[in-house]
């Protein structure tokens, strides 16, 4: 897991390479590259069915790219030893067993990744679980699943954090800490993140960066600042790029007349 | 391998299903024994203190194996129902090893099962031979060779059973094929009058392993002189469970997880 200060500047932490998936010969990325450095937000955007989450699993090893491919510290998901130390995933939040206690989900994650069991308090206490840690999971709310498997993310103290829409669900409150608990990860801890969102607002005032796509293709990276240097929001400039123009511009009677 | 037996472990006694099964296995067998008790102890019955009741109740114990199965079958596909599956493969992306640790677990567990139905159930049919005044002659109904032989059927059902969830993976579809082969289509070979029919059963995983437990005058519907021999029997399982582990692995190895 350790690693020379010089190796980590000239690598980027995620590399996504050109991947490509096809389901049923339909294209669900064609052709996305990015990077994301260490100590920083890059939020990965894109309207729904753009191919984001895709692209996270063929980043992750769950699902076989038709060609590309996602390196993390310089290769692939699936050839990393102890893969929980080096990186955090949260894909959905709804990937949990509702009679099982918070707690014993935890467990079991430390004993597969070979963490000491104790992992599993303290992380419950990092993401405000430990009472509810001893309830079954089928009575969380959607926020308490959302800390729950990002508590499982923190484990194995990643430093390349890959979370997928990781703000669905959660309240005022809860935004407030995701937003906290992502600054302080990357911008303390030098972690790279990667998050994808469909939920501009909450983006803009988290990330650094902005990976864009649509259709299955980058369409955008760059610095968030860069973005809307000239004034433009990230809203109008997320539109701009991914805009498909299927939806109707006009309602009622006048929409009809045009 | 051993953090991902105790991983498995902790999943199987983390959530409700096991014991619940479990009692169910106890049900059905005390249901089972119980008939055998009654009919024995009528009229024309031969008696709880004859050697011939102590050959139909010993292979009793083996009832309760379909519950096995069914926590087998249940082990595999409640990760996809629930989708931890994910979680699952990001700790571990070699899903040969996971599989592995499944079938490793499920012997256990099933074994586990077995050895509590027969202390149990063996105990409740010692009783009620020595109650009645009966010798318990465990060499005259190689009581032995039944009881280990029901003991090894438990572990054998619940690996089969992770072989048969790896494969189809539908929870629902996975239970209904395992009840309707045990009920309804291993009995059909049994009770067909022809010999090419109930040779190709024996060959069947649920009869090869009733000839491990079955005693030579036990009334299946189905001459016991069909029958494998116990030697014979035992390697078609292995067989089995060979080919189910290795179908799983493979297929489990190469599907996309979208």
């Amino acid at each position: 897991m350790s690693m020379s200060p010089a190796k980590v500047s000239c690598m980027a932490a995620i590399e996504i390479r050109e991947i490509r998936k096809s389901f049923r010969k339909k294209k669900a990325v064609d052709g996305v590259s990015f990077t994301v450095d260490p100590g920083t937000i890059t939020g990965f955007l894109g309207p729904n069915g753009a191919g984001k989450t895709t692209t996270l699993r063929c980043l992750l090893g769950l699902v076989r790219p038709d060609s590309g491919e996602g390196l993390v510290n310089g290769r692939a998901y699936t050839d990393i030893p102890d893969p929980l130390t080096e990186v955090g995933a949260v894909l959905e939040a709804t990937n949990l067993h509702p009679g099982r206690r918070g707690r014993d989900h935890l467990r079991v994650v430390c004993d597969a990744a070979g963490i000491p069991v104790s992992r599993a308090d303290e992380v419950l206490e990092e993401v405000g679980l430990t009472e509810a840690g001893r309830k079954r999971v089928g009575g969380y709310s959607m926020g308490m699943r959302q800390r729950l498997s990002l508590g499982a993310a923190l484990l194995g103290e990643p430093k390349v954090l890959i979370l997928d829409e990781p703000a669905n669900g959660l309240d005022p409150e809860g935004i407030d800490w995701l937003r906290r608990f992502l600054r302080y990860q990357a911008h303390e801890r030098g972690v790279a993140v990667l998050v994808s969102s469909h939920v501009l607002a909450e983006v803009e005032q988290t990330v650094d960066n902005v990976v864009i796509i649509a259709g299955g293709r980058s369409v955008q990276q760059s610095a968030l600042a860069e973005l809307t240097r000239e004034g433009e929001s990230l809203h109008e400039a997320f539109l701009r790029l991914t805009s498909t123009g299927s939806m109707p511009m006009t309602f009622g009677k006048a929409g009809a007349d045009q | 391998m051993i953090p991902l037996l105790k991983a498995e472990l902790r999943k199987t006694f983390t959530t409700r299903v096991w014991w619940i099964l479990l009692l169910a296995a106890l049900a059905w067998t005390g249901l089972m024994l119980a008939g055998t008790f009654f009919v024995a102890g009528m009229e024309h019955g031969p008696g709880r203190d004859s050697a011939e009741y102590g050959a139909m109740a010993w292979p009793q114990l083996a009832n309760g194996t379909t519950f096995a199965l069914v926590i087998g079958v249940l082990m595999v596909t409640t990760e996809y129902q629930h989708r931890t599956v994910n979680v699952t493969f990001l700790v571990t992306p070699e899903r040969g090893r996971v599989i592995g640790a499944k079938l490793v677990t499920a012997a256990l567990v099933g074994v586990g099962f077995g050895l509590t139905v027969a202390v149990l159930g063996g105990s409740a049919v010692a009783a009620s031979i020595l109650s009645a005044g009966g010798s318990l002659d465990l060499a005259a109904n190689e009581v032995p060779r039944v009881v280990g032989g029901t003991i090894a059927a438990y572990g054998v059902y619940t690996m089969i059973g992770v072989g048969v969830g790896a494969l189809v993976r539908n929870q629902v579809a996975a239970v209904v094929a395992c009840l309707l082969w045990v009920f309804m289509v291993e009995p059909a070979f049994m009770v067909v009058p022809n010999e090419v029919v109930q040779t190709i059963g024996s060959w069947m995983p649920g009869i090869a392993l009733a000839s491990l437990y079955s005693t030579s005058s036990a009334d299946f519907g189905f001459d016991p002189g069909q029958f494998l021999p116990v030697w014979v029997a035992a390697l078609a399982l292995v067989g089995y469970a060979v080919l189910a582990s290795l179908a799983a692995s493979f297929t489990t190895a190469r599907r996309d997880l979208a």
